[in-house]
Order: C-alpha cells, then sequence, then structure tokens
C-alpha cells in the first residue's frame, strides 16, 4: 500500500499525535523515526517507506533504520541498528549519523534533521558542569565586618541620622 | 505487485516454519470513510441492544391509585398512595425521584434500535480493516505495541488451535515476541467514570490482540483470560473487533487455518467467495495510489512542461508598501515614473502661471509729490 494513503490514514488519528497546546500552531508526533517529532509526511516514521530512528540506548546513541530493500509487512526484521558508544566524540557521532541517514536509510533530505537530533541528544547526556558556589549577598553574612566599621566611625564622631539605632 | 508476497507461519517456538501466500482481501483498498460509517452504525446498534431494557407493562409504575393530596396540606404536591392501615399510605408515588416510581422520561418501546446498512457496504467496511491490520504503519498507529514482532500479520502455526491452557497461549505469545500488547493492556485498567460503573462496564481497559482461528479445539479457553485479547472464527469476522471505535488497524494474529481460509471466505479480486454469495472483493478506484511514483514515471514527465527558474523568494526582507515607497512603485509600474514628472512639471508651469506678479511701484500722485517737496 502506498505511503501516500497510509498518510491520509495516520493524519488526523494516530497514537503518537500530541496536539497539546493549541497556541503552538505545530501539531507533533512521537513515533519512533520521527526526526523532528513534527506530524508531517516528510518526517513521519510511519508513513515512510525509508525511515531512520535516532535515539538514546543507555550508552550512547542508537540509530534504527529500516533496511531499504525489506518487505512492507517486515516489522523488527526490516530494521538495522547502529550504536555510537558514549565515548565516540562529537564530530564522529555527527558523521556517522549524516552518513547513515543519507545512505544507509536512503533519506538525505533527513540529514539536517538527524544531525540536529544527535547533537541536542550529545547536549543531553553531558555531565552537566558544575556550578561555581554562588556568593551570597545577604546581609547577614556581611553584616559581621560592616557593622564593625561603622560603630567605629560613629564613635569617633559623626552624628548622623541612620546611625542612631546602632548607637541605641 | 510482481510476484505474490508470502507470509511466514510461525511455530510455537516463534520460529518461522513455512509460509503462505498474501491472501488478496489483505491487499484490498482501505476506505476509511466506509468503515467510520458502518462502524459507528454498528456500535450504536449493538450498544443500543446491550443497554435495551426489555420493556414490561405500559406503565409498570401504576400499581397504585395514589393521587395528589393538593396544596395546603404542607406536603409537596406529589401523587401520594390513598388510605391508611400500612406504611406506603401516605407515601409519594409515581414520580423519577419516588421509590417505585417510574424513571424519568421512560425508553420508549417504539424506539429504532437498529439501522440498516446495505450489506455490500457492511463487507467493504470488514474487508477494509481486514487490509488495514496487514499494515505495520496503521497498526503502530492504533497503539498496539508490535515493534519487537517479526512481521505484521503474524500467522502461527495450526497447532495453537489445540491449546488448553493459558500458559502455553502466554509462552506462545512471548515467543511471538507480541506479549508486550497484553501487558500493555494489563497496565491501562482504569475504574470507569460515572454510573457505567453499576452497569456491567466497571472497567476501562485497551484492547490486545485479536486472534483469529480456524476450528477451536481449546484455542478460546486457552487465549480468553488474557487481559484484552479476543477470539474470533475467521467465518464471523467482525468490524467491532477489526476496527473499534472506527480505528483502522486492529494487532491481528492469525492461525495457518484461518489464514489459508480468507481467500475462500472474502473470495479474490476475480474469484466469488464461497461463504458469502456472489462476494468479489471491491477493486480500488487508482491501481496504483502512489503519488510520487505516479508523478515521477515516464508517462507524465515526458508530457509536463519542463521546470521553469527556480522563484527565490526573499522572506528576510520587509514587504514595502508600492503606494508609500516610490522605488517599489516604479518597479512595479515604470510608467509611474513619467507620471510623476510630468505631474510635477505641470505644477511648475502651474506655479509659474499663476505667480503673483510684485506691485510695480507706480509713480506717486502729484499731489502727494506737492506736498512733499512743499518748501
Amino acid at each position: 500500500m502506498s505511503t501516500d494513503l497510509q498518510w491520509l490514514l495516520i493524519r488526523k488519528n494516530s497514537s503518537f499525535i500530541v496536539k497539546r497546546d493549541a497556541s503552538v500552531g505545530q501539531v507533533f508526533s512521537k513515533e519512533n523515526g520521527n526526526l523532528r517529532n513534527i506530524h508531517s509526511h516528510k518526517f513521519s516514521g510511519l508513513a515512510n517507506a525509508k525511515t531512520v530512528h535516532i535515539g538514546d540506548s543507555g550508552n550512547g546513541i542508537q540509530i534504527v533504520s529500516r533496511k531499504q530493500k525489506a518487505s512492507p509487512h517486515a516489522v523488527s526484521r526490516a530494521t538495522t541498528k547502529d550504536l555510537i558508544r558514549a565515548r565516540t566524540g562529537s564530530r564522529r557521532a555527527h558523521g556517522i549519523a549524516a552518513s547513515v541517514a543519507s545512505k544507509k536509510a536512503g533519506r538525505p533530505d533527513l540529514r539536517t534533521a538527524a544531525l540536529a537530533r544527535v547533537s541536542a541528544l550529545l547536549a543531553a547526556q553531558k555531565e552537566p558542569k558544575e556550578l561555581p558556589a554562588k556568593k551570597s549577598r545577604s546581609k547577614k553574612t556581611k553584616a559581621a565586618p560592616a557593622s564593625a566599621t561603622r560603630k567605629s566611625k560613629a564613635s569617633a564622631g559623626g552624628d548622623d541620622d541612620d546611625d542612631l539605632p546602632d548607637l541605641v | 505487485m510482481a510476484s505474490r508476497p508470502t507470509v511466514n507461519v510461525h511455530a510455537a517456538s516463534g520460529e518461522a516454519s513455512t509460509s503462505l501466500p498474501l491472501p488478496a482481501v489483505l491487499t484490498a483498498p482501505i476506505r476509511l470513510d466506509k468503515c467510520r460509517a458502518e462502524c459507528g452504525v454498528s456500535q450504536r446498534a449493538l450498544q443500543r441492544t446491550k443497554d435495551r431494557r426489555t420493556p414490561s407493562a405500559k406503565r409498570p409504575d401504576h400499581q397504585t391509585s395514589a393521587e395528589s393530596w393538593g396544596t395546603g396540606r404542607a406536603v409537596a404536591r406529589i401523587p401520594r398512595v390513598g388510605g391508611s392501615g400500612t406504611h406506603r399510605a401516605g407515601q409519594a408515588a409515581f414520580g423519577n425521584m419516588c421509590r417505585g416510581g417510574r424513571m424519568f422520561a421512560p425508553t420508549k418501546t417504539w424506539r429504532k434500535w437498529h439501522v440498516k446498512v446495505n450489506q455490500n457496504q457492511r463487507r467493504f467496511a470488514v474487508v477494509s480493516a481486514l487490509a488495514a491490520s496487514a499494515l505495520p504503519s496503521l497498526v503502530l498507529a492504533r497503539g498496539h505495541r508490535i515493534e519487537q514482532i517479526e512481521e505484521v500479520p503474524l500467522v502461527i502455526a495450526n497447532a495453537a488451535e489445540s491449546f488448553t491452557k493459558t500458559k502455553e497461549a502466554v509462552a506462545l505469545l512471548k515467543s511471538l515476541n507480541a506479549y508486550a500488547d497484553v501487558v500493555k493492556v494489563s497496565n491501562s485498567r482504569k475504574l470507569r467514570a460515572g454510573k457505567g460503573k453499576m452497569r456491567n462496564r466497571r472497567h476501562r481497559q485497551r484492547r490486545g490482540p485479536l486472534i483469529v482461528y480456524n476450528e477451536n479445539n481449546g484455542i478460546v479457553k486457552a487465549f480468553r483470560n488474557l487481559p484484552g485479547v479476543e477470539l474470533v472464527n475467521v467465518r464471523r469476522l467482525n468490524l467491532l473487533q477489526l476496527a473499534p471505535g472506527g480505528h483502522l488497524g486492529r494487532f491481528v494474529i492469525w492461525t495457518e487455518g484461518a489464514f489459508g481460509l480468507l481467500d475462500e471466505v472474502f473470495g479474490t479480486f476475480d474469484k466469488v467467495s464461497t461463504h458469502k454469495k456472489d462476494y468479489i472483493l471491491p477493486t480500488p478506484k487508482i491501481s496504483n495510489p502512489d503519488v510520487t511514483r505516479l508523478i515521477n514515471s515516464d508517462e507524465i514527465q515526458s508530457v509536463v512542461r519542463p521546470a521553469g527558474q527556480k522563484l527565490q523568494k526573499r522572506p528576510w526582507t520587509q514587504k514595502k508598501n508600492p503606494l508609500v515607497n516610490k522605488a517599489v512603485l516604479f518597479r512595479l509600474n515604470p510608467y509611474a515614473k513619467t507620471i510623476r514628472r510630468h505631474e510635477i512639471l505641470k505644477q511648475e508651469r502651474l506655479k509659474k502661471k499663476n505667480a503673483k506678479k510684485p506691485k510695480q511701484p507706480s509713480a506717486a500722485g502729484e499731489a502727494f509729490t506737492a506736498t512733499l517737496f512743499a518748501p
């Protein structure tokens, strides 16, 4: 059955559709193989004979692509997996994703989407840098040295109104 | 469709043993509209048949000769049972809020429960739903967990028909990697909201795989206790099970015998069904629904004009209003420049023509000069 017909059948109703926020003006879709998670024929992981799925595998990035000569009825048999291990650098990871998407899976139109997804995954997998210790701006921490100087000033002869409470 | 595709038959261990040709029904045209219409009607008919109350007497509540006491007795004007000596005396009757009263707006016995749908249309819907169940993308889109199974349609060996134990059934589904769909159903079980709870519809849950068999040698008992799993004979395939809620793509597991019988039950595109009188599968409206393939075909590409130069739109520049912006106006309408020029020249000419001549100082009057220069 043609993918055009399949898309027409999936377009209005599918278990993967996400239409949560109407103000976004975009319908999303969360099926595997949808690189941008956008509900459209081009990006659909269901209504395409050739698809690439890029996802987190727990230990690096997994790229699952559909074999180009697989039968349209095959499900798990039709997929091949490529694993980008966690220690692979980002340049190499991007290179692998680009070549798998455009050559192995036969979807050169999804090259940029694949790269974007790999970058997003790499960024997400990165251990967050520890933030430097926060400098406190509260009065309590500053209070000890500051009040001491003020007191000494006041006793030296400053008769300002501000210093009155300190004197009392 | 050069060669007829085949589908593997999976043994109880999950391995593919033999293969069968794909029955013609599974390549029938998929018409969502037909399925929706028919499914809606039959769903309604079924629910109504289930919900229907058997009408007993014409007014089952009229067991008493209750009459209203009228106003002035400091009680509601609802009809009350007359007499004394029993507890029933003086109690309200008939109303929907009364004990022993009728319901509000009782369902009428003359209500039309069934809506007729033409037989050919009903069959079209079933055939469409079957064809949709053979496409992995539609089965996935319906929400079935079939990512791990080998192929769709999934056919199992006939040995499964004589399973009698659920344990065997579970083992089979696990070896096919289809058990995930049962787990999904099991996890989805929720208490129903509303009054349906007390009307024998206590829980809601997803639908699991539909198992289609040829002969029941225990398979029904083996599978029926699994949550969400339904079983049906190939000869009695039902749209409500094939496309629940009007959503195509039920996950169907066929036994070998059932799968082999499909060509007989539904016929093929050129062979009449043996189970349905004079039934032939509906022919698709177009033989090739692949639009990209059609557009890129030699027949069409040889006829269409060559593509023109690509029009580059410039989304980054601001749109200029030609009524305000002169440059844009002249680009759109070069004659506007001439008009403007002429207009300016005309204005200048007019200006020159109508310009007020400066007052020539005339000579002072004689009397004036005489007085001015008077000695």
